[in-house]
């Protein structure tokens, strides 16, 4: 999560020049010409943003974010809908992620091929991605299209054909995307094995591709009515960042998205799914699961219970797997990588955090020869050993200082702003929840860290460890 | 070194009227003879500084193939100073990232990370120029995770098949080998080796700088001239590789085909292409073009007959690149082994249709719309601008060529892509390679003369 946070500092409007000085060891800014309110501050918490956002949510819920920037003629157009994985009932695993192929089929008013040859024939790109939470759709495009992709977007979202041939091709695509993967990647099977486990028997316990047996008998018609239900605008948020007038543009979608109807089907939905008590981890952890796999070494992945999205703990866990694994310097690394005697090819932290649950895993792969049993040991003393030896003042500088560069380097691009502003809205009903992130940030002490640590691994044995390697058994 | 966690209020102050406000943001700078080219952008307080080397790997000995990316990967392993541990720990608290590319005829060390961190992080980076040790033991970790990973590309059948299809495509030229190494060739590198290699580039090699940041980043000169000791000219280091194929070793009338069986396969993985010679490669954005309306985006052509027409895969692409004096151009697809025919045919048949001239002036139209509109994009990223710039730069192209891409593309006519189409994707003058499950066998030798190779020789 912390590095979906944002720092973004940015008056896109401005024409002027800024420039950065140093007076008596603190940094201040020097604007020449027309500048923003701000404060200038060391201190994360003590920064006050200037984000030249205009929202707004229309009559039937769509909620429109808007951000200039003139940088060059383009823009980046982001949907974000909704609706995930976590949605799916039994039987229609997949449906989501199939729906999201299906969204590029066609309308009545603009078929089948339409869609990519208005977005490639203008210069433009686009695709889309579906998670356990969320399916978003984006496109990157000169600004002289900007109207008529308002328009086909608008379309699209209520009108979508799902022709009966396009819909079958479809499945056999879905079908190879889902070998190439899951099946035929061995990283794919472990960490749907490991999310399968720790999700089991919470919405979260579908994988996002769905099964082989609900992919081969979804119907068109299943797929048409998940549409329906999840597909409207009091489901969806919208994000434009580029260069227009924001004013303009904010005209331009009140007419074209403004009488989609709701759909009265989302809130009972959401309502009915939204139960702390449905996601309640009911994973079997302290145990070891092994899965046959194309890996001529084993791979593995150590998993514990996290929190959701947002949760104070859950960006000192962020911290903390950045302290065991985000960087040559990091403990993990130097103690199993690039030690006198390595055990692994390489080892990864991650802190998973998902709008009502998370997973903090470690994931890596042993060097040719390496004994697995032995790398568990090895990981399971380091993980311990980390609490009291790693966390440190410095480590903690140096995940912020790495996580500040991230920032600005997202900030490049129109969309990077645009999936910052969607994630904030999606996630939080707030444009600006990344104040409360950064205050959080600012506050956090290695002791805490240390804390946080203690308790997730002090009882190392409590983690579900899955590998995969070509010499299991079936 | 400011150790707060410092965020500084931006602006953006830069707004696109027209192409020569991008050329106007390159700056050329001559630092005692150290030629620097800079891309200033005062938005953020972040940088990144380039330094490009004027020899690659084929610097390497056919024996110690690899020589110059373990060079250049095993740098931060080690001086008299400083442990590996030390240095990456400097680094990291910096949250300086390093991006080392080595090619053939030119090598690269990309560094980036906060400007007000420039010169202790530079000072670190010259420091590990003048004095990398190469730790008996650091090379020893190097090569068993080097080694590892050559064992572990057997599970992933793409990057398999684009290793083996590489070495097949340019096979009887000088470029054959690569960078990376054979597990053969890396074994045998030694610490003196290492140590001789980056005397060569420190005192022989050509380099020039290439900056991305706001204006202060030019507290970074002295580090480079006193601290690196790179002076361009006054150090005699002028040396830039040119490697010059104008002929073809082999002229191929027929296709063979060349299977490569891998375990418990259920997909088989495609990859069809040529090497281009100086004059097949001439032509760099018509190459593109003809790449791009075959397969670059959803809209191509192979993306239509290939998965929205049939449903065969997943994904299809075409490329086509030029280095100074030859290129490489190719398709790459996968799908079931039950539609391997299937989709080989319907690639051929695709290509021969273009070849002849069966598509639309809607759908050729629409392509080179896709290239000229889609140009910008390479100009948001500070770090796309700059790669450009290297690549312009080591081919001794002008920026105009650049800055000009879309009027060139919108220039194109249909039979000058019918033209380039015949030139590098007629079928016949293609190799290709299949990884995938022995029993693809049977339905290759349908489609032609097929060559069995063992993916371990390739390693």
């Amino acid at each position: 999560m912390l590095y979906t946070i944002l720092v973004i500092l940015l008056s896109f409007s401005i024409v002027g020049c800024a420039n950065v000085k140093s007076k008596n060891g603190i940094k201040e800014e020097v604007n020449y010409g027309p500048t923003p309110n701000r404060k200038i501050s060391n201190n994360l918490n003590e920064i006050e943003l200037n984000l030249s956002v205009v929202k707004k949510v229309l009559p039937n819920g769509l909620t429109i974010i808007l951000a200039e920037n003139h940088h060059l003629p383009i823009f980046s157009y982001y949907t974000f809908y909704k609706v995930g994985a976590v949605y799916e009932e039994k039987g229609i695993t997949g449906a989501a992620h199939f729906l999201e192929h299906l969204m590029f089929k066609g309308t009545k008013k603009y078929p089948p091929g339409s869609f990519d040859k208005i977005i490639e024939g203008n210069g433009g790109h686009n695709n889309a991605f579906t998670t356990l939470d969320l399916t978003v759709y984006h496109e990157v495009l000169p600004i002289k299209v900007m109207d008529k992709i308002i328009e086909v977007e608008a379309d699209r979202m209520q009108n979508l054909l799902l022709e009966p041939e396009a819909f079958e091709k479809e499945r056999n695509v879905i079908l190879e995307e889902r070998k190439l993967r899951y099946e035929n990647s061995a990283k794919g099977q472990l960490f749907q094995k490991m999310l399968e486990e720790v999700y089991v028997n919470t919405p979260y316990g579908g994988s996002v591709i769905g099964s082989v047996a609900d992919l081969k008998s979804v119907t068109r018609d299943q797929i048409y009515t998940f549409f329906k239900d999840f597909y409207a605008p009091n489901n969806a948020v919208l994000v434009v960042v580029g260069d227009f007038d924001a004013k303009d543009v904010l005209s331009t979608i009140e007419n074209a998205y403004g009488d989609i109807p709701a759909s009265l089907k989302i809130a009972p939905t959401i309502a009915q799914r939204s139960d702390p008590k449905l996601f309640k981890h009911q994973g079997k952890y302290a145990r070891d699961l092994q899965v046959k796999g194309e890996s001529p070494e084993p791979i593995f992945a150590y998993a514990f219970p996290s929190v959701k999205i947002g949760d104070r703990k859950g960006i000192v866990l962020d911290l903390l797997s950045d302290i065991l694994a985000g960087g040559d310097s990091s403990y993990l690394i130097q103690k199993l990588v690039k030690s006198e005697s390595p055990q692994l090819q390489d080892i990864g932290v991650s802190n998973y955090s998902l709008n009502k649950s998370g997973t903090f895993f470690i994931s890596g792969e042993l060097l040719k020869g390496k004994d697995l049993k032995t790398v568990k040991n090895s990981l399971t003393k380091y993980l311990k050993s980390a609490c009291t030896e790693a966390i440190t003042e410095r480590e903690i500088l140096k995940t912020k200082n790495k996580y500040m560069i991230s920032v600005f380097r997202k900030l490049e691009t129109n969309a990077g702003l645009a999936s910052f502003l969607g994630e904030n809205e999606v996630n939080f009903n707030d444009t600006d929840f990344y104040k409360k992130e950064f205050e959080i940030i600012e506050s956090i002490t290695p002791s805490e860290v240390a804390t946080v640590c203690k308790q997730l691994f002090n009882n190392i044995n409590g983690g579900l460890f899955v590998s995969v390697w070509n010499k299991y058994a079936k | 070194m400011q150790n707060k966690f410092l965020f500084l209020v931006l602006l953006i102050t830069l707004s696109f009227n027209s192409y020569s406000s991008l050329s106007e943001k390159i700056e050329k700078f001559v630092w005692d003879d150290l030629e620097v080219v800079w891309i200033k952008d005062n938005r953020f307080p972040t940088y990144s500084l380039t330094a490009y080397f004027g020899d690659g790997a084929l610097s390497d000995k056919t024996e110690l193939m690899g020589e110059t990316q373990m060079m250049f990967n095993l740098l931060s392993s080690g001086t008299k100073k400083y442990s590996q541990k030390q240095i990456s720990d400097i680094l990291d608290f910096y949250g300086v990232g390093i991006d080392t590319q080595v090619t053939h005829e030119y090598s690269s060390m990309e560094i980036s990370g906060l400007v007000k961190d420039v010169v202790p992080t530079m000072k670190m980076v010259c420091h590990l120029f003048t004095s990398a040790t190469f730790p008996e033991v650091e090379i020893k970790n190097y090569k068993e995770h080097a080694l590892s990973a050559l064992d572990g590309i057997v599970s992933n059948h793409s990057a398999l098949a684009n290793r083996i299809f590489r070495e097949v495509a340019l096979e009887n030229t000088p470029i054959v080998r690569p960078s990376e190494g054979y597990k053969a060739t890396l074994t045998k590198i030694k610490q003196n080796h290492l140590r001789q290699k980056l005397d060569y580039f420190n005192k022989q090699v050509f380099r020039r700088i290439y900056l991305v940041g706001p204006d202060n980043l030019d507290a970074v000169k002295d580090v480079l001239l006193n601290d690196c000791g790179w002076r361009g000219k006054s150090q005699k280091a002028m040396f830039k590789r040119e490697l010059v194929i104008s002929k073809k070793s082999e002229t191929i009338e027929e296709n063979t085909f060349y299977l490569v069986p891998v375990p418990n396969a259920n997909q088989a993985q495609i990859r069809i292409g040529q090497f281009l010679t100086k004059d097949e490669a001439s032509d760099e954005e018509l190459m593109q073009l003809s790449a791009s309306f075959l397969g670059g985006g959803f809209s191509s052509k192979l993306m239509q007959e290939l998965r929205v027409k049939r449903g065969l895969t997943y994904s299809a692409s075409a490329y086509a690149s030029a280095q100074k004096n030859y290129g490489r151009s190719g398709v790459s697809t996968f799908t079931k082994n039950e539609t391997i025919k299937e989709a080989i045919l319907t690639v051929k048949q695709v290509l021969t249709d273009v070849a002849n001239g069966n598509f639309s002036n809607e759908e050729f139209n629409a392509s080179k719309e896709y290239l000229a509109g889609g140009y910008l994009f390479g100009f948001e990223q500070n770090d796309d601008f700059i790669k450009n710039i290297i690549y312009f730069d080591h081919m001794n192209r002008p920026y105009d060529e650049l800055y000009n891409f879309p009027e060139a593309i919108r220039k194109f006519s249909k039979d000058e892509l019918i033209s380039s189409v015949k030139k590098i994707f007629t079928f016949q003058k293609q190799k290709i390679v299949i990884v995938g499950d022995a029993k693809l066998l049977n339905d290759l030798k349908i489609l032609g003369k097929v060559i069995v190779l063992d993916y371990k020789k390739f390693l």
